[in-house]
């Protein structure tokens, strides 16, 4: 027997010996120590109720009776009928609340309101009592009261009744109001195509960017307007131009790289520091900042640094001749950026106007784009 | 299993093997001593040990002495055995 499963017995006893002679005819007996005016032993855990009874037949004295081992344990435990009701009655309660719906959970709202699908679960819900539950009716009784669930699925997961539901998904003449099909840029009409709706453009005209190219609706032949979503491709000359300013003299200031800095503490206005020198630069420029010394707000010193740049005045002396070839190329670089790779540049055009050694450069690229490819714009009813 | 103890027992003649029915006693190191066959305990205490046998009495002495099994014919002795005596 393992020792801790024993029961560990502290006695008084006149003859030891005697009694422990007749204790072992019937149990053995373990650990038998002799201490002053006691002994000490031990028996197996099963043995020990007997044990103690024979000791008190004999009229020996106990003084401490312990007991070891797991099923001692078990044994006391199951003799405190507090604790055994206790839980007893947990685990019953427990049975009882999980046969109940205590949570609606709603899953794939988009359009539809989650509370109103919560609302009207709750008022189909006989009882929260699980079996009481009819799951494939609550699903039929969704499907038929909102047109705009494709499919559901309710099922009870733990406490909670799930409502999975998949939204149907409307044509695009269902969803939302149309726009008509608006010109992108300025230009000249080169192409029309038109898949549906009814074209305010036709091949020539000008047009500028904004303007209507086809409307969001058809006409029969009674005169009745249907609503369409406008589709076509139109194709135009496109303008694009960049403008460029050309100085031949110009005065300019330019900083020499000497600087002086100087700079103040404040407190709630109050100037605690100041490290202002005297600015001996005689033309200058002068930038300022400011920050907060500490993070916190109980004191708010303010750091205000002024730096004083010393600048020269040089003059700028240009030639047009010289350099417009590279003006006209940045100016075309500029154009480019917005001219799309498979674009076509039809023609390109360079005018120069001066006056008082101003150049005012315009360049202009004859593209031919896109203006109103592709759908007009559906904005949802709600 | 092999009984050491039986196995010597049975080689000896009848007449000896009565002699031998009396005890057997095992001493280990002086630390653990196995008795087999005692007749009950006549002394307890941490320096003396004192138990009957069939014609006579054993007598354990040591320190801190203590009958670590006690069962109706066999005991267990552990402490600091000193001497082991016959009477």
């Amino acid at each position: 027997m393992k020792r801790y499963n024993r029961s560990h017995f502290k006695i008084k006893s006149l003859n030891q010996e005697k009694l422990f002679n007749k204790i072992c005819k019937q149990f053995e007996l373990y650990n038998i120590k002799q201490q002053e005016n006691f002994v000490q032993f031990e028996v197996d855990e099963t043995d020990a109720d007997k044990v103690e009874k024979y000791l008190l037949e004999s009229n020996t004295t106990i003084e401490q009776v312990k007991h070891n081992g797991w099923k001692r344990k078990c044994k006391n435990f199951f003799k405190k009928w507090g604790i055994i009701a206790g839980i007893l009655c947990g685990i019953i309660f427990y049975c009882l609340q999980y046969s109940f719906v205590f949570r609606i959970d709603v899953w794939g709202c988009q359009n539809i309101g989650q509370q109103e699908i919560v609302k009207f679960v709750n008022d189909q819900l006989i009882s929260n009592f699980k079996p009481n539950i009819d799951t494939e009716k609550l699903e039929l009784e969704l499907k038929d009261n909102f047109e705009q669930i494709s499919s559901v699925s309710v099922a009870i997961i733990g406490q909670s009744l799930v409502v999975n539901i998949h939204e149907a998904v409307l044509p695009e003449e269902m969803q939302g109001s149309f726009q008509p099909i608006v010109s992108d840029y300025d230009g000249m009409i080169t192409h029309i195509n038109l898949i549906q709706g009814t074209p305010n453009v036709k091949v020539g005209d000008i047009v500028q960017k904004g303007d209507v190219l086809v409307y969001p609706y058809v006409a029969d032949g009674e005169g009745q307007v249907m609503p369409v979503l406008p589709r076509a491709e139109i194709k135009a000359d496109v303008w694009l131009s960049e403008n460029e300013v050309f100085y031949e003299y110009q005065i300019k200031q330019e900083r020499t790289g000497r600087k002086i800095e100087c700079g103040t503490i404040t407190l709630f206005g109050l100037e605690i520091y100041s490290n202002l020198s005297d600015n001996t630069f005689e033309n200058y420029e002068s930038e300022k900042t400011s920050f907060y010394l500490t993070q916190n707000n109980i004191l708010p010193f303010i750091y205000s640094k002024i730096t004083f740049y010393e600048t020269k005045t040089i003059e700028i002396i240009r030639n047009f001749e010289e350099e417009k070839v590279e003006l006209f190329e940045k100016l075309r670089q500029k154009v480019l950026i917005s001219v799309a790779e498979n674009e076509i540049i039809k023609d390109e055009m360079v005018s120069v106007k001066q006056g008082g050694g101003v150049y005012y450069i315009n360049l202009i690229l004859t593209v031919e784009k896109d203006i109103g490819e592709g759908y007009g714009y559906i904005f949802p009813q709600s | 299993m092999f009984n050491f103890y039986e196995e010597i027992k049975s080689q000896l003649k009848k007449a000896q093997q009565n002699l031998l029915a009396s005890y057997t006693m095992v001493n280990l190191s002086g630390a653990i001593l196995y008795v087999e066959g005692h007749l009950g305990l006549t002394v307890l205490s941490p320096s003396l040990i004192a138990f009957k046998i069939k014609k006579g009495r054993v007598e354990v002495e040591g320190e801190g002495l203590f009958l670590s099994e006690l069962s109706l014919n066999t005991l267990k002795i552990e402490g600091k055995i000193k001497r082991v005596e016959e009477f």
